[in-house]
């Protein structure tokens, strides 16, 4: 969920995405940056992302991936289901 | 969805498993070189740069991993390689490679084959609708010995109005006509049957219609309908065929539609159907029983069982009884106890080689299970062999399941060549089977090799290549590494475990083998007892010829006249001593047999009488057959003027009903509506015993011959006795009859010795095919016995050299593998024998003139496996005895 959310607004390439996952958790997670290849691979297999090679900002050829329709979709319900869960958990920590 | 979408994801992936792989280190590596462009900037000198790039980033090869797991399935690439590696092992091993194809191919070849003739002629469905509903439907006179006769007329009339638990019955009778121009008239088959057969099988015509029950009064029946094999081999196929005039016995026939070719799963042969027709007389409901000339079929209403069916049959033949209070029927009724029967259709037309067929599939069974065991030991000697290589592979990394799997890889290309090869064999072996199968069976089509059972057979060597591939793999995934290096080929002696394991196949295979030696011995003593009959007449000497008189000859006078005439002109020839001529065919030809009343004799028990063949011959019959009269006299031509019926018995009958003092003289109690006293038929000679029904009749009947014109039948068989060969009196005898008159069709040309063996087919099949299994058996199970001590052998040199060493002879080598060897052997023929004891009693219906345990059979085949047994313990059990102790102890 983490991945969709890197590139929900552009296409990233694999080092940006990493970038913005080590942000956006602000740095709680932290992962080896290959481990996300694995991950990428079996999105695109998925049909959530696809992806193209394009020449990155510092000038060197990579794949840049972006969000599918159907990645749109599976991010939206993630989420919809992470609210809901972390509502819940809320709820019983509230009243514990 | 997704799951669906990344299956052709991966699916993709595997075809472009190369750019794939290079796309990914490319993606990777701009990834590292990012990471260490950013640390270059932060100021980081280059290596340690890198080496903080490849931090963050993790093994690269490791990620490499996990990201092909996800572009395409790793085990498919891993299969490929096992194959790979697989096939590069057999090929360096082609003795080992051949054996296990061949006798595997082999033994499955020969269940596939027979499971096709058993597909095709016993389990397959009719090509028709709901085919479990049709049956045919046979009259069945038990206390006269008649188990099927035909049905008549009569019983079609009276089933068809009253009997609703049926959806339509159908006659069905065989026709033979001659077609074609002069000069060249060929002789064909064809039926004659009523409108029904195409409503209750639920065929449509193909071109064309088929006829109404109109057409079936006489004089309105010249109609056919040709079968579609016989419409595209001779009108090739053309639709304007409709409507043309057909020459049928010199008369004309109105062709009206083609039939589709299912039609002929049922009646496999015939050319053209006509109306089924009939005179009043054989409609007549009292004629019921006198006119049994056709067969009948029906279909048994949905939701209806076949019993409830026949009861309801039953009762329309008791009501039949109790109307027709004649004393003839109700003696008939009385004698013969006739009820009818329904069985399924082709159940009826196959039942004669059913058993036969049964048991040689068990034959084959047992063949495959040896052929299995054999393969397996193979298998399992080689793995052990194989244990150092296996041992590396694993210490270099390969885990258990990798193993397994290398080992299941090599049995399935194995058992998959087999099967491949097992079609091969069957196709074969079909085609040999369908010789025999148009000798005995005329009705059904020929066997064909269905894609259910090749479906079955790759299914079976499916559940083969488990068998044999887990065996030796559950036993390499758990050889112990460390015990396996060490000991490798270095052991003074194998491993406990093999060689019991070895030992227990090498008995499995000599008792099963045992086992077919036996059936098979037992069948072959069986033919020789058959053949050794004599048939009572120099049956090599006679030629059979039919001819067909066509319709211009009117009359009786006239075709006596014609037939006098043929035989007159036959006997020209030079090398021909006799001629006579019978109403059918004489060798299991259109007599059967009847019962009868000596005169003066009570009936037996709840009013059965005894039965005998009946056969009407001509006065010349003995004298040209070269039967010998014993007492009284033959048959003359007076005795074809006379009222009075006279009768010759056989020898066989004289002794059983008249022992102790001459039959002639006596005669037999008169059965016709209005017997006269003094013309009770008479007996007036006996005659020396001749077998017309075959050689194999368990408890043959006797014999009463009637004095016959035989004028009445334009069908005339000529029965020729000659001292010269077939080929060359043949043409002669072709062309006498072509003098007399040449639109003569001569057809059924048969010496009546091939007559006769033509009816042991049946016992001839299952007696070769038995044969083959057993000596592919025993071949099998030397093998095996040999490859079981030649591999124990080449394992255990050391051990012989050390005893060698310590003071043992060759003799003693020789002595002690024998020993050993023999015992394993030994208790498997002892498993064998007992087995044998209590599986050859379902063979006791082919056997013949012996019985099922016949003690010298046993002892003799025993004797024999053992002895091969011997041979095969003899070539590796002399290269032990040839060790040579101080060449083993050293090259250690």
């Amino acid at each position: 969920m983490l991945i969709l959310k890197a590139v929900q607004h552009e296409p990233r390439h694999g080092l940006a995405i990493a970038d913005r996952i080590q942000q956006i958790s602000q740095l709680v997670l932290r992962v080896e940056q290959g481990s996300l290849y694995p991950a990428l691979y079996r999105l695109e297999a998925e049909g959530l992302i696809k992806a193209e090679w394009g020449t990155s900002d510092t000038n060197r050829k990579a794949r840049f991936y972006q969000l599918t329709a159907a990645g749109r979709k599976r991010l939206t319900a993630e989420k919809e289901h992470w609210d809901r869960l972390t509502a819940a958990v809320n709820v019983v920590l509230r009243n514990a | 969805m997704s799951r669906f979408r990344s299956f052709f994801f991966r699916l993709r992936g595997l075809f472009r498993r190369q750019s794939a792989e290079s796309e990914t280190s490319e993606e990777l590596r701009a990834h590292l070189d990012a990471l260490i462009d950013r640390n270059l900037a932060n100021g980081m000198p280059i290596e340690e740069a890198r080496f903080a790039a490849l931090r963050t980033f993790g093994v690269l090869e490791q990620v490499k991993e996990q990201c092909r797991d996800q572009l395409y399935w790793r085990w498919f690439e891993q299969i490929s390689r096992d194959l790979r590696f697989s096939l590069r092992f057999l090929r360096r091993t082609p003795v080992f490679t051949v054996t296990v194809i061949g006798s595997l191919g082999l033994c499955i070849g020969a269940n596939t084959a027979l499971f096709s003739a058993f597909y095709s002629l016993i389990l397959k469905p009719l090509p028709f609708p709901e085919p479990s509903q049709l049956v045919e439907i046979y009259n069945v006179y038990p206390k006269a010995g008649v188990m099927k006769l035909p049905m008549s007329v009569a019983q079609y009339l009276d089933y068809n109005a009253n009997a609703d638990r049926f959806d339509g019955f159908a006659l069905w009778a065989p026709w033979t006509f001659t077609v074609g121009a002069e000069g060249f008239p060929s002789r064909l088959m064809g039926a004659r049957v009523t409108p029904d057969y195409f409503k209750i099988l639920r065929v449509q015509p193909l071109l064309g219609r088929f006829y109404s029950s109109e057409e079936c009064m006489p004089g309105h029946d010249r109609v056919v309908v040709l079968t579609q094999t016989y419409w595209e081999r001779h009108f090739g196929g053309s639709s304007s065929v409709i409507g043309d005039d057909l020459r049928i016995d010199g008369e004309t026939f109105s062709i009206i539609g083609v039939a589709p070719r299912s039609l002929e799963a049922l009646h496999f042969g015939a050319a053209v159907l006509k109306p089924f027709e009939w005179t009043p007389n054989q409609a007549d409901p009292h004629a019921r029983h006198y006119y049994s000339n056709a067969f009948m079929f029906a279909r048994v209403r949905p939701g209806i069982s076949v019993g409830a069916a026949a009861a309801q049959l039953a009762i329309l033949e008791a009501r039949f009884f109790a109307h027709d209070t004649s004393l003839e029927m109700q003696g008939l009724r009385h004698a013969t106890g006739h009820r009818v029967a329904l069985g399924g259709v082709r159940a009826e037309q196959t039942k004669s080689i059913a058993q036969g067929l049964i048991f040689l599939q068990a034959a084959a069974m047992l063949l495959l299970v040896i052929g299995v065991v054999n393969v397996t030991n193979l298998m399992l000697a080689r793995a052990n062999a194989r244990r150092s290589e296996l041992a590396v592979r694993q210490a270099l990394g390969a885990g258990p399941g990798a193993l397994s799997l290398q080992l299941f890889t090599e049995a399935m290309l194995l058992v998959g060549a087999s099967a491949v090869g097992a079609v091969a064999v069957a196709s074969a072996a079909i085609r040999v089977l369908n010789i025999v199968h148009s000798e005995v069976l005329q009705s059904t089509p020929p066997i064909t090799l269905d894609p259910q059972v090749i479906a079955t057979t790759f299914l079976l060597s499916l559940l083969i290549a488990t068998i044999v591939g887990l065996l030796p793999a559950a036993r390499a995934s758990r050889a112990n590494l460390s015990t396996a290096l060490h000991v490798t080929s270095h052991s003074a002696s194998t491993g406990g475990r093999t060689i019991h394991w070895g030992n227990w196949m090498v008995s499995a295979q000599a008792g099963l083998a045992l086992i077919l030696l036996i059936g098979s011995a037992l069948l072959i003593r069986s033919f020789v007892n058959v053949i050794a009959i004599e048939p009572g007449f120099a049956a090599h000497r006679f030629l059979h010829v039919r001819v067909a008189l066509s319709s211009s000859y009117k009359g009786s006078a006239n075709v006596k006249a014609a037939r006098d005439r043929l035989m007159a002109s036959l006997r020209e020839i030079s090398g021909v001593e006799a001629v006579t001529t019978m109403p059918g065919d004489i060798v299991k030809g259109l007599f059967g047999p009847a019962a009868f009343q000596v005169r003066g004799s009570a009936p037996g028990v709840d009013g059965a009488l005894p039965t005998a063949w009946n056969l009407g011959v001509t006065p010349e019959f003995f004298d040209t057959l070269g039967i010998r009269i014993v007492e009284g006299r033959g048959f003359s031509d007076a005795d074809l003027k006379e009222t009075r019926q006279v009768h010759v018995v056989d020898r066989a009958f004289a002794e059983s009903h008249f022992p102790g003092r001459s039959p002639v003289g006596e005669g037999f109690e008169d059965f016709s509506p209005n017997p006269k006293p003094e013309q009770w038929p008479l007996i007036v000679g006996v005659a020396e015993v001749a077998r017309f029904t075959g050689l194999d009749v368990r408890d043959p009947r006797p014999y009463i011959y009637t004095a016959s014109s035989s004028s009445s039948s334009r069908v005339l068989s000529l029965i020729v006795r000659t001292n010269r060969r077939t080929a060359e009196i043949l043409p002669l005898i072709r062309e006498q009859i072509r003098r007399v008159d040449p639109t003569l069709p001569i057809y059924d040309v048969k010496r009546l010795d091939a007559v006769l063996d033509g009816l042991l087919d049946t016992r001839r099949g299952v007696m070769v095919m038995t044969g083959v299994f057993a000596v592919i058996a025993v071949l099998l199970a030397a093998l095996g016995i040999y490859g079981m001590l030649a591999y124990a052998v080449s394992q255990r040199t050391r051990e012989i050299g050390i005893r060698m060493t310590i003071g043992a002879t060759r003799r003693d080598i020789v002595t002690f593998l024998l020993r050993q060897c023999l015992s394993k052997v030994g208790i498997g023929l002892i498993l064998g024998l007992l087995s044998s004891l209590a599986l050859t009693g379902y063979l006791r219906s082919e056997l013949f003139g012996i019985e099922p345990n016949d003690a010298a059979t046993f002892v003799v085949s025993v004797l024999l496996l053992l002895g091969v047994a011997a041979l095969a313990i003899w070539g590796p059990a002399r290269r032990a005895a040839a060790v040579d102790p101080v060449i083993t102890l050293r090259s250690e």
